[in-house]
């Protein structure tokens, strides 16, 4: 395992931000950390990368325990900040050197570093400009730049996309999946279920410093009673027939309103076909038909509470 | 050396305003140190005035001895008596005294009779009373000798009274320091170094600890595998090489205004010293201004309420001697009042000796103990907002 962390506690006086939290990261996966606000996802990564002092546990990195002075497990660890943490007084390539040469010693080496990452996150035509001048998804890129440019074998992304419009959003996405097929292994953290469910391999579900769930989006998509939503667009159907409908088998729940049919199913198989069959036995006259299969968000509602929280 | 070479492309930020700093200082120093210093103040020369004296008692000897007195004590220039050229010349100031010796004034002051020299001058003119001090200091001579001295002939007392007029008080300025200095352009130069170095310092310093301190970066800084040992050898680092370079320049520039006078003085050394003791000082200040404040706002605020009000507290713009006492006493809790104090304790030397340089030593002494307990309360801080 290239991190391990177990039975984690921290605390901030009386509140508990962890407890008793353990995560496992296998080399070259994506994982996802995903969770409400206050969860104790940024405790986590500051506990893993030694910037906190924690009540109890055991945190592993490259097989050795992380402190503040294991410099050679930090030598391989890049790191991007939920906030954008750079020098507003240097130029965006001179940023990059900054941080880049605080792990690569050799200027040549590390000039050559700093323009792949620069060409890496798109932001060749901007480098001469200091960070007062970016605007807010150029100054995300350069968070980025500035946490990738040694090519780390771990990189932890704290919310690295709040506040990214979604072209710099989708560039970051990509440039963190080249980075994975380089070999790089990421813990990532968001907000964005549909980040989460498009880039990681692994998603660790967690609320108040606990581990809700833990798998594969597959895993954790069969973990709820959710199943697919089939919704038809319809004229005056009547009471009697919404009954029937949820009559039929894995309907969990069917609604009619504005013309418009919904059907929520536990699971099952056919569903889409015995609804259709349904209708024409009744002849029924229907407008087009839409089938969703359940998302991530709703695996992280149900597991969460579906409540929202500050 | 990653944070070392940071340090100073982060300063190219903060330096239009040190530039500032530097040449508004130069600029007020020179102006100052070029308009406040007389240049007399080292010796002594009588004042001469312009004079014009018309002698119409032509013949007598005491009247002779008058005009030549006059003509000798005083810068005379020579006019025929013509009314209307004496009234040009006095009208164009080309003369601000006229003196005439009335014919028969000789033989009326030696029987004694009521006699004076007419005079005209230039209205409220100061310098005519030296002229008329002069006038009755040579006649009070000659009525003492007529009366006291036995002398009955015009010639012999004219002779009498000139001889005794030779003799001259010798004027030396016992308080004009033996190196010449005391009012030289260099000493105000040197005082109001106090409050550039401290602005220039305190902006540069505190803007790097500013932007190094920012919680974000400091804490991304701490991820990297540098130790926070090095981290703060390198800053520190940096704070040295920037405040000697501020130091170095100003003192530069200092050689460059007064070379030839500074050098010559044999005190140079002393000034950098001192100069060099309060650069410390103010790099201990800019340290305790940037761990404590968070906007540039607030930054530029301290800089001016601390460099300002330290200066005019301190008799940095104002002259010690002339504050008041309480003024000076809540100063002495300030390092200013030490700079300034040894600044004027060299600027007064007469002599070199361990027992004149021994005060001076002590002020400096003391800047150094300022520098120090600033320094461990600025640490002090910045260990608690880590600990936070």
């Amino acid at each position: 395992m290239l991190v391990r962390v177990e039975n984690l506690v921290k605390r901030y006086g009386n509140l508990l931000a962890l407890d008793h939290f353990s995560l496992e990261v296998a080399e070259g996966e994506i994982l996802g950390l995903l969770g409400p606000n206050g969860s104790g996802k940024t405790t986590t990564i500051n506990c893993i990368l030694s910037l906190l002092k924690y009540d109890k546990g055991v945190v592993e990195v490259f097989g050795k325990p992380m402190t503040p002075d294991a410099y050679d497990s930090k030598r391989n660890i890049g790191i991007v900040m939920q906030n954008v943490a750079v020098f507003q007084e240097l130029r965006v390539d001179e940023n990059i050197d900054y941080f880049c040469g605080m792990y690569v010693n050799d200027p040549k080496t590390r000039r050559r570093l700093v323009d792949e990452a620069i060409e890496f996150v798109g932001l060749g035509e901007f480098r001469k400009f200091t960070p007062r001048k970016l605007s807010g998804g150029l100054l995300r890129r350069l968070n980025i730049a500035c946490g990738i440019a040694h090519k780390p074998r771990l990189l932890i992304l704290d919310e690295p996309t709040v506040a990214v419009d979604p072209q710099s959003r989708n560039k970051i996405l990509e440039g963190i999946r080249e980075l994975n097929r380089q070999g790089t292994t990421v813990i990532y953290t968001s907000h964005y279920m549909e980040e989460v469910d498009h880039l990681c391999t692994r998603i660790v579900i967690m609320d108040k410093g606990r581990t809700l769930a833990t798998g594969t989006k597959e895993e954790l998509k069969s973990m709820i009673n959710d199943g697919e939503t089939i919704s038809v667009e319809l004229y005056m159907l009547q009471p009697d027939d919404v009954s029937q409908i949820r009559q039929l088998p894995h309907v969990a729940r069917a609604d009619y309103a504005e013309n418009r049919l919904s059907v929520h199913y536990d699971g099952g198989q056919h569903n889409l076909l015995n609804l259709l069959d349904y209708l024409k036995s009744r002849d029924l006259l229907f407008g087009r038909v839409f089938s969703e299969q359940p998302t991530l968000n709703d695996v992280f509602l149900e597991i969460t509470g579906r409540q929202l929280r500050d | 050396m990653q944070v070392f070479r940071a340090y100073f492309k982060v300063m190219r930020a903060s330096a239009g305003g040190i530039a500032i700093y530097l040449v508004v200082f130069l600029g007020l120093s020179v102006m100052f140190s070029s308009a406040g210093s007389p240049r007399t103040m080292g010796d002594f020369t009588q004042t001469k005035t312009p004079i014009a004296v018309i002698n119409r008692d032509k013949d007598a000897p005491l009247a002779q001895g008058l005009a030549s007195y006059l003509a000798e004590t005083n810068n005379a220039i020579p006019y025929p008596d013509d009314a209307e050229k004496l009234q040009d010349a006095l009208f164009f100031r080309n003369v601000e005294y006229i003196a005439i010796i009335p014919d028969g004034f000789s033989a009326d002051f030696m029987a004694g009779r009521r006699c004076a020299v007419q005079k005209v001058i230039v209205p409220d003119s100061v310098s005519s009373r030296y002229v008329d001090m002069r006038i009755d200091k040579y006649l009070n001579t000659a009525r003492l000798r007529l009366q006291y001295g036995g002398e009955e002939s015009q010639a012999r007392l004219a002779a009498a009274a000139r001889a005794d007029l030779e003799f001259e008080t010798p004027v030396a300025i016992e308080s004009a320091s033996a190196f010449g200095s005391s009012t030289q352009g260099f000493v105000y130069y040197y005082r109001y170094f106090a409050f550039a170095v401290l602005a220039m310092i305190m902006m540069g310093v505190s803007s790097i600890m500013m932007a190094f301190n920012k919680p974000d970066l400091y804490r991304r800084n701490l991820c990297a595998p540098i130790p926070a040992r090095s981290m703060s050898l390198q800053l520190a680092a940096g704070h040295g090489v920037f405040a000697l370079g501020c130091w170095a320049l100003l003192v530069s520039a200092s050689s460059a205004l007064y070379g030839k006078s500074l050098l010559s003085s044999g005190l140079m050394w002393l000034y950098c010293l001192n100069s060099l003791a309060f650069t410390m000082v103010s790099t201990s200040i800019g340290f305790l201004v940037g761990s404590s404040v968070r906007s540039h706002g607030a930054q530029a605020g301290a800089v001016n309420v601390i460099a300002n009000g330290m200066s005019f507290l301190c008799g940095v713009f104002v002259p010690q001697s002339i504050m008041s006492k309480p003024v000076l006493a809540f100063a002495r809790f300030l390092p200013a009042y030490w700079y300034v104090r040894a600044n004027d304790a060299i600027s007064a030397l007469s002599r070199l000796t361990a027992s004149t340089l021994r005060p001076i030593y002590g002020h400096i002494l003391i800047q150094l103990l300022f520098a120090i307990a600033i320094f461990a309360t600025a640490l002090l801080l910045v260990k608690e907002r880590q600990a936070a």
